[in-house]
């Protein structure tokens, strides 16, 4: 069958599926009670499933059905297989899942152990003595919101029955995770092959979903013995499935004299939902972005993850460290403010510089020219000019409401992002790839990972052709599946870019090698292993943490209008230091969408929650002013240099922009922005305040 | 009923209940899969159509609606010389959508520059707003559409020219 989106597959016969989902967000499930069903409709639920009725997502397990517990609102209890979509949708409709309710938790306490998902505490010198006796201290709480992937094509899984096999075809980051989950729910009874559909821009929000949507219509044509749909709506993929996980932060810096950070005491605190995956992973990146790539000798970060009854919250390009720079640049430049000195002078002075030891105890990486990088933006953007000028008229106005034409602002900020899993977590995952050199010579890259970007795929290719000396045209990626294609783990946290790319290499020289005297056809298989070089203490949270490691400046230019409180950007200037750039055009697009994306995050990508579900009208008026908006972009590389090992840059513009965006709208209204997205609304009640 | 209506200049007709959607006609009774239904709900743009040479969301016209219209899809447009400018006009702005939002971003270029030729910022930025795909950034978007205005403008001048009449740019 041809791979298209799984919403376009159409098999004569097929039938559909519709998720039945429990309408209060915690207790324990007492029936489930249809209206009379027509001989044709089939209803599922956790006690017909054959194997294991959760699949398991590192130390989590998200159950396919919910059977006796539901832990958040819209969680899915049963399904209804019918050929007609709009019969099943009625009948779902009126199903009545009884559940005998029990108190939900939507926003636990802080310190509440009983809903604790992971922890990270670190303590480096006397961060409390520093406090109190320094010069100055600021103190700030910062929040985001949950943001919403909104990817093109809903989450969709098709099992149909291909020969003796069960084919599964859906758009997953992890195919291997998807077979796994498929053939333990349906206890290994059905040869079972996984086919990876195309997803396009799914901003990590195909990592895990796509396994138990899978697991579902697999299990339901394991049970109906026909082959089965099982596609989400657009509007049911908004309020049911997971978002990035929003963060509450609070930091208390003390001062020197001059200004500079002494001593800092961080709590950072992720709201993960009912199902809290990757949460050790989520606060450990959130703690190393916590104190970013400032110099400081006491400082004190707690970071949890807890539970809670809210929908599923964790990955949105990247995990955790992106709210993390929020809440630090906003932080910094509010120091840097009282300090008064502009904020990009400020953040060159108290950036660690060469052989000065971050909170994991280990220098800096060489290329970390951080100096360079915030100079540079600065300069493009002519920074310390237009912040001067707008200072001067937020000074001398009477007050940012008074006014009847917008009013300007310019904000900077600065982040890192980590390639790979955090220390050595890429031990537990896989990372095989495979070459095979067919007989009439061409060469076959086993499709390393699903999700593959076409210019990533691309540069694949080039790099294979020129280390086995074949023209390009004669490299071929074969297409990813479960049977056929090496496991090379989930397609995430750029491990595309950095661990699959450099498997790949190493497998290409060796079957080079291997050419000249061995016969064709041969294949090899290699798997990433971690440099030497790459040391790290989980425990004590000392060593290098990332692979590779880029870097990125940004600065913000906006204006508001007084009188409706829209923002609208004028331009977003960014540079990135990412080492060796592997087509240049890509991650150069690869930026600008971030910088949109990130935009909306900013701005008005709302999602908020009432009784436990997300609000609808937050789905109607899902960011169609961010979209509007046509800032003029300035992107720029530094140190690109052909030697280096590629890292990846997405997650960039999510962990600078955001605090640049807030930061200008602090000088343009005059009030300090907190929390993520500042929507009118929030300006609105922020300036009545004041 | 019976619903007839010319599909990409084909005269076709279809036996439907009068409430079923366009979009569902299209891909389910002609098996043109590049119009994507997308949220159904009229907010994404994937669906997007030429109805009777306007902009349309084919999730929001029911078949009476469609009957004896002419309907245009993305597959029937890129057969256009209109299409050509809009391909140039995104190729030289670097503009490379994903394959789910593609036709509702050439049909709704196109549909700007049939309103106006030399289309305004806010024109243009108005049109990126309707098409929700985080595929790509909205600047690179409103440039291709800058630049299809452009080639189409000088196309159009063209053909003028050859009939003996000056268009001023």
């Amino acid at each position: 069958m041809t791979r298209d989106f799984v919403t376009n597959m159409f098999i004569p016969g097929m039938l559909h599926c519709t998720t039945v989902r429990a309408r209060v967000a915690r207790g324990r499930v007492l029936s489930v009670r249809t209206p009379k069903l027509p001989r044709e409709i089939t209803i599922i639920t956790a006690a017909d499933i054959p194997g294991e009725t959760s699949v398991a997502v590192g130390e989590a397990e998200v159950p396919v059905l919910a059977a006796e517990h539901v832990s958040y609102y819209g969680e899915p209890v049963a399904l209804l297989v019918g050929p007609d979509p709009e019969e099943l949708a009625l009948l779902a409709e009126e199903t009545v899942v009884e559940v005998d309710t029990q108190e939900p938790v939507y926003e636990p306490d802080a310190d509440d152990e009983d809903h604790l998902a992971a922890e990270r505490r670190i303590e480096i010198g006397d961060a409390a003595g520093e406090l109190a006796n320094a010069y100055q201290i600021v103190q700030g709480e910062y929040r985001t919101s949950a943001q919403e992937h909104m990817y093109s094509e809903p989450l969709a899984a098709l099992a149909t029955w291909e020969d003796d096999s069960l084919a599964v075809y859906t758009a997953t980051q992890w195919a291997h995770h998807t077979y796994r989950s498929c053939s333990s729910v349906l206890a290994a009874e059905h040869h079972l092959v996984v086919h990876v559909t195309p997803s396009e821009e799914h901003l990590d929000g195909k990592l895990w979903q796509p396994s138990l949507v899978a697991a579902r219509a697999a299990l339901a044509a394991h049970i109906t013995k026909r082959t089965v749909r099982l596609a989400y709506s657009a509007p049911e993929d908004f309020l049911y499935t997971s978002k990035r996980a929003p963060m509450f932060a609070s930091y208390a810096a003390g001062l020197d004299s001059e200004g500079n950070i002494r001593a800092l005491r961080i709590r950072l605190v992720f709201n993960m939902g009912a199902y809290p995956l990757f949460a050790q992973e989520l606060v450990d990146r959130a703690t190393l972005a916590a104190t970013g790539s400032y110099r400081c000798r006491h400082v004190t970060v707690r970071s949890t993850a807890l539970q809670s009854n809210l929908p599923p919250l964790n990955a949105l390009v990247g995990l955790g460290s992106s709210q993390a720079f929020f809440a630090l640049e906003s932080h910094t430049a509010r120091i840097a403010e009282l300090a008064q000195v502009p904020p990009h002078i400020w953040k060159q002075r108290n950036m660690r510089v060469q052989g000065e030891k971050g909170i994991t105890k280990t220098n800096l990486q060489r290329s970390a020219d951080s100096a360079r990088i915030i100079a540079e933006t600065s300069r493009r953007a002519d920074f310390q000019r237009k912040h001067a000028a707008y200072e001067l008229q937020k000074k001398r106005r009477p007050s940012f409401t008074s006014l009847l034409n917008p009013s300007r602002g310019i904000g900077f900020a600065f982040a890192s992002q980590g390639s790979g899993f955090v220390g050595r977590g890429e031990r537990e995952y896989p990372s095989k790839v495979r070459v095979r050199v067919a007989s009439n010579g061409t060469v076959h890259l086993s499709c390393p990972s699903p999700g593959t970007t076409s210019a990533l795929a691309l540069y694949w290719r080039h790099s294979a052709a020129e280390i086995l000396s074949v023209d390009r045209d004669h490299v071929i990626i074969e297409p990813c599946d479960s049977t056929t294609s090496p496991d090379a783990g989930p397609a995430f946290l750029s491990r595309n870019i950095t661990v699959i790319t450099q498997a790949l290499e190493n497998a290409c020289k060796t079957a080079a090698g291997r050419r000249r005297h061995k016969a064709l056809p041969f294949e090899v298989s290699r798997s990433y292993r971690l440099p030497r070089s790459l040391r790290w203490d989980q425990e004590s949270f000392t060593g290098t943490p990332f692979l590779k490691q880029a870097h990125a400046a940004a600065a913000v230019e906006l204006e508001v209008d007084p009188l409706s409180l829209v923002t609208r950007v004028r331009a977003v200037w960014m540079t990135v230091d990412a080492g060796r750039i592997i087509n240049r055009e890509a991650a150069l697009q690869a930026i600008e969408r971030g910088i949109f994306q990130s935009l909306g995050w900013a701005s008005t990508e709302n999602v908020s929650y009432y009784g436990g579900a997300v609000r609808y009208s937050d789905y109607e008026r899902f960011g169609p002013e961010a979209r509007a908006q046509s800032p003029e972009l300035s992107v720029e590389f530094l140190h690109v240099n052909a030697e280096d090992s590629a890292c990846g840059i997405a997650e960039l513009p999510f962990s600078c922009v955001p605090a640049a965006y807030a930061a200008a709208i602090r000088q343009a209204t005059g009030t300090y922005v907190d929390r993520l997205p500042v929507t009118p609304s929030l300006l609105e009640s922020y300036l009545g305040e004041t | 009923m019976k619903c007839s209506f010319i599909l990409n200049g084909d005269d076709v007709s279809v036996q439907t209940p009068p409430s079923t959607l366009l979009v569902d006609i299209i891909r389910d009774h002609f098996g043109l899969k590049t119009t994507r239904d997308g949220c159904l709900q009229g907010e994404c743009g994937f669906c997007s159509v030429l109805l009777d040479n306007s902009l349309a969301l084919s999730c929001m016209v029911p078949a009476f609606r469609a009957h004896r219209s002419e309907v245009i899809t993305i597959d029937g447009f890129k057969q256009t010389d209109d299409y050509a400018d809009i391909d140039q006009g995104f190729a030289r702005a670097q503009f490379e959508p994903c394959s789910f939002c593609f036709g509702g971003r050439v049909l709704t270029a196109h549909a700007v520059l049939l309103f106006n030729a030399a289309p305004t910022d806010m024109e243009l930025r108005r049109a990126a707003a309707s098409i929700r795909c985080r595929c790509s950034a909205t600047t690179r978007f409103i440039m291709g559409m800058r630049y299809a205005a452009q080639y189409r403008r000088e196309r159009e001048n063209a053909l003028k020219g050859q009939t003996g009449l000056r268009i001023l740019p």
